[in-house]
């Protein structure tokens, strides 16, 4: 019903917020005695204050991605925005609380490994967790607080820090839909949540609360989720140019998990749930998969803008905590106990930090110049552990990993934006970074040959890395740039695999870029193509539930992206990305693009498109903005390992929602099509029947993706600003 | 146009094609032989202990069988220097012996005849191709029963002479299933897995009973004078050993 009112929408309403315009407190809207006298527009009032946008990209693939506007495609989490930026895919095997994995340019970037993830320039990677080195869970940000997320594909910024390998995200907060929203939702398979948002209307964005809370039955067994977040900012003005922004975060999660399944038990109808297609597909071995994670944390900004000097400083902290526990083998290497193979991966970190940077800006023969010095300091002081569970009844009954770490990362770099002519523009600068580290072994063997020991060990190491970065940009026309870019990004070592005294060493890349850009208001479009190298990548090992290295890499590819924006109606963009990624062979030099097998997994192909359209339905002679939005992702087919490939998969979503003077109704469905697909692919030995004999060839084994799935949601807004959703 | 053309050509082959990941899946044949030793047929050998064997009956289960990309340490040792300065191992070397990645794998029991010349076809098998360096396999009992193991896991009947002295014998094997003792780890080999290859298990059984002493079997209590080999007896105790001794398996690969 809902969807039909949509599809017959007919009348524009108003378009969304521009991301570098400001909405300033503003009386709400009165709605006109006789719509059609004020055309086809509802009238609201806002405010617009200018605001110094965002600073020129410094590669074609920086990014900023417009997550206002494209709200309205379903999108279950923070994480899930980065989908608005070209060629990433995203992918899960662990649940509703487990961070996705994220795979960009070729990059199988893990749950964070080799991407940056950053929330108001504070950095989310975990250092060391168990899980992942780098592992960033987004989950505690509420999607419908993110403002606005910048994505640089590949290490172009001096900005950008440890694991800013495949490139960075930065996740900026702001409430722009200012009032009061109290909105709760029923989905399919038991899902339930109630999102409340406050933003004082005269307020900035900065200043607002936003509380989640999240459960679930999961679409098949041992999928049960709960969640909750709460968000609050405040941004306070201290005098003109001088603002204040504090930053408050809560949140904690438990799930199950179903962990990952044989292909071939799956076609054979082995899986210990019913007989029916879907059972099998969606079905679990081991119930003991799942956990927790818990994150609070706090930063606080202090910003200075003037004409000639920016000035930036923050402080955060944070206390987090993850227990994960997973089975990818079932009994295959715990032999010949046969206790199982489950492993519980448990993580506990403070970290501790400040980030700060200044512009200098200044006119030089009538072209503007930029100067930036910025700097970095985080510690991380934690514990982790990986335990071996019995399958029955899960106690652990061995230690692999014990630890406790305390990491400091140093980095300070400085750069400059420079117009060289009226066309000509080149940007670049000096990144070091340096790592200590202080670890604590303490699953050391208690007995070697030269007697009885103490299972405790000390260790420490450090590191420095050099990260040069530069860029050129010249101005084809109005409008249209070429933009070159080359840069060195590092991704620090995991203190599980350090020695003591060591030189640690550092996996780098080296990416380059070039491609043409153009932009014209709201619309743009760019044509990209890039080449990485890095020295020590890493791949998911099933056998230890972690990130392994494998040697050196490389890729290439390019990309297609555009934007459309039809004032009052319509936002359409779409992107197509190509990647190739190949394990280099000894020897293989930076042009040696092609040289080596495929990695396995990583999508050579993925098209996007997002499409948002507004109207104002006609319903009992009440005219009701309504706005419709189509999500649609198309991905080749993979790379498997022996050769082999995956079939393509298209997935499509869809959301809505129209508005009653306060009240809101909105429908979102997920994968429309109810596609059967794999949400992440792997190839390993495993064993989940202990009747059987153990088979140890690598055989395939997925993830199922989640089938279609509803949501309605109903939302009574407060002191609406506007009369549009 | 050119251009335009390798760029689909390239579309073409990522979306459609088979990838170039590493690796590539084949099909090889699993088959098993009796060596023979020296001329002598197979199942006819001279033990270190001076009997001159000549087996009527031999069988034994065996599997699964593992084919795996990773030399045992002991056929690490090829170069000179490491004759010399052999690496210090802090247990034997292959409790932890993994063997790397599994190239093939026959999951099933099948029985080998001992005293039948040529080879024993046993299964076609999928693998991924490459070299095999060892192979792990297990001595477990059949799936179902065998006639010719007598409701054992391996059976031997025949006729030990030395001198004048001539003992006829039979008897069978049983293995505990306790820790690995049912288990050969790390056969040093080296074959490369490819369509159509013929991976062939060759059993040695002159090593079963090299340590025998016939002489050591109790003579039967009864008119028969066939004896017993029994647990607790020597030579079923040597058997017990050289059932599992390295040397009594090795594989070959052939076309």
């Amino acid at each position: 019903m809902l969807l039909g009112l949509l599809l017959l929408a007919a009348t524009a309403i108003p378009p969304g917020l521009d991301l570098v315009t400001e909405t300033e407190p503003a009386a709400p809207a009165a709605a006109p005695a006789d719509p059609s006298s004020t055309g086809d527009v509802p009238t609201f009032e806002t405010k617009v204050k200018a605001k110094r946008p965002p600073p020129a990209p410094v590669a074609a693939s920086d990014l900023l991605l417009d997550a206002a506007t494209f709200r309205d495609v379903p999108r279950r989490s923070a994480g899930d925005l980065l989908t608005l930026a070209p060629g990433v895919v995203l992918g899960n095997h662990q649940g509703e609380g487990h961070a996705s994995a994220v795979y960009l340019r070729g990059f199988d970037a893990g749950e964070g490994q080799d991407l940056e993830f950053r929330l108001e320039g504070v950095p989310l990677n975990e250092v060391s967790n168990p899980h992942g080195h780098g592992y960033a869970d987004t989950n505690f940000i509420i999607p419908e607080l993110v403002e606005s997320v910048r994505m640089v594909e590949g290490p172009f910024d001096p900005s950008q820090g440890d694991f800013a390998v495949a490139g960075s995200v930065e996740y900026r907060l702001g409430l722009v839909e200012r009032g009061a929203r109290v909105q709760g939702g029923m989905g399919s398979y038991g899902a339930n949540e109630l999102l409340l948002l406050w933003g004082p209307a005269d307020a900035p964005s900065g200043t607002f609360v936003g509380v989640s809370l999240r459960r679930g039955d999961g679409f098949g067994p041992n999928r049960a989720y709960a969640g909750a977040a709460a968000m609050a900012g405040l941004e306070h003005r201290l005098s003109p140019g001088v603002s204040l922004r504090l930053t408050g975060t809560s949140y904690a999660t438990r799930f199950d998990s179903a962990g990952v399944i044989r292909a071939d038990d799956v076609d054979a109808g082995r899986m210990p749930c019913a007989s029916g297609a879907d059972s099998q597909f969606f079905c679990s071995y081991d119930p003991g998969q799942g956990g927790e994670g818990a994150r609070h944390g706090f930063a606080a900004s202090l910003g200075s803008r003037s004409q000639r000097q920016d000035l930036d400083q923050t402080i955060f902290l944070s206390i987090r905590r993850l227990r994960l526990a997973e089975n990818f083998t079932g009994f295959l290497q715990d032999d010949p106990e046969q206790r199982g193979d489950a492993r519980e991966q448990t993580y506990r970190v403070f970290t501790v930090g400040l980030r700060g940077s200044l512009v200098e800006r200044r006119v030089v023969e009538e072209l503007p110049q930029e100067l930036e010095i910025g700097y970095l300091a985080r510690y991380d002081d934690g514990d982790a552990t990986v335990r071996r569970l019995r399958r029955d009844g899960g106690a652990p009954y061995a230690t692999t990993l014990d630890e406790s770490l305390r990491v400091t990362n140093l980095a300070a770099y400085a750069a400059a934006r420079l117009r060289v002519a009226e066309r000509l523009g080149v940007s670049g600068g000096l990144r070091v970074d340096s790592f200590f580290f202080d670890v604590t072994d303490r699953n050391r063997p208690t007995e070697t040959r030269a007697g009885p020991r103490e299972p405790t060990e000390e260790q420490g190491a450090d590191g420095l890395a050099f990260e040069p970065r530069i860029s050129a940009s010249y101005m084809l026309a109005e409008g249209f740039d070429w933009i070159a870019s080359w840069g060195v990004g590092v991704r620090s070592t995991d203190v599980a695999a350090l020695s003591d005294g060591e030189f640690a060493p550092f996996a780098t890349v080296h990416a380059a870029e070039t491609g043409l850009v153009h932009r014209s208001g709201r619309n743009e479009a760019r044509l990209v193509g890039f080449v990485t190298r890095v020295d020590r990548d890493m791949v998911f090992d099933e056998r230890q539930a972690r990130n392994v290295y494998v040697g050196a890499s490389s890729r290439h590819g390019a990309l297609a992206a555009g934007r459309i924006a039809l004032p009052g109606w319509l936002d359409l963009q779409g992107s197509l990305t190509w990647a190739e990624a190949h394990l280099s062979p000894a020897g293989a030099g930076f042009f040696d693009l092609a040289a080596g097998p495929s990695l396995p997994y990583v999508p050579s192909w993925v098209a996007r498109v997002d499409a948002v359209v507004g109207r104002t339905v006609d319903v009992a002679g009440a005219r009701l903005p309504a706005r419709l939005a189509l999500g649609a992702n198309w991905i080749g087919g993979r790379p498997l390992p022996l050769g082999a490939r995956s079939d393509p998969v298209t997935t499509m979503d869809l959301g809505g929602r129209i508005r009653w003077e306060s009240l809101e109704a909105g429908l979102s469905v997920t994968n429309l099509l109810d596609a059967r697909y794999h949400a992440m692919d792997f190839h390993y030995a495993s064993r989940f029947d202990m009747s059987a004999t153990p088979s140890r060839v690598a055989a395939p084994h997925f993830a199922a993706a989640p089938p279609r799935m509803a949501m309605a949601t109903l939302a009574w807004i407060l002191d609406p600003q506007e009369d549009a959703p | 146009m050119r251009s335009l053309a390798c760029a689909v050509a390239l579309a073409l082959t990522a979306c459609g094609g088979a990838a170039d990941t590493a690796g590539r899946e084949v099909g090889f044949r699993l088959a098993a032989e009796s060596m023979p030793s020296g001329d002598r047929p197979p199942g006819s050998f001279v033990t270190r202990t001076g009997w001159t064997v000549t087996l009527e009956e031999a069988a034994v289960a065996i599997g699964p069988v593992y084919l795996l990309s990773e030399p045992p340490p002991s056929a690490r040792r090829h170069r000179a220097w490491e004759w010399l300065v052999q690496r210090a191992w802090a247990h034997s070397g292959f409790d932890d012996f993994d063997g790397g990645e599994v190239r093939g794998e026959y999951l099933g029991r099948f029985v080998i005849d001992a005293v039948r010349a040529g080879p024993q076809p046993i299964s076609m098998s999928r693998g991924v191709a490459g070299r095999v360096r060892s192979v792990t396999l297990e001595l477990q009992p059949p799936a179902s029963a065998s006639p010719s193991l007598h409701g054992h896991q391996a059976w031997v009947r025949g006729v030990a002479v030395r001198g004048e002295e001539t003992i006829p014998f039979e008897g069978g094997l049983d293995l505990p299933e306790a820790g690995t003792v049912r288990k050969v780890v790390g056969i040093a080999t080296d074959v490369d897995l490819d369509d159509g290859v013929m991976v062939v298990i060759e059993l040695h059984p002159e090593r079963w009973l090299s340590e025998a002493d016939f002489s050591a079997l109790p003579k039967p209590s009864g008119g028969d004078e066939r004896r017993t080999m029994e647990p607790g007896t020597q030579p079923w105790d040597a058997w017990y050993l050289g059932a599992r001794a390295y040397g009594t398996f090795t594989f070959r690969g052939e076309r």
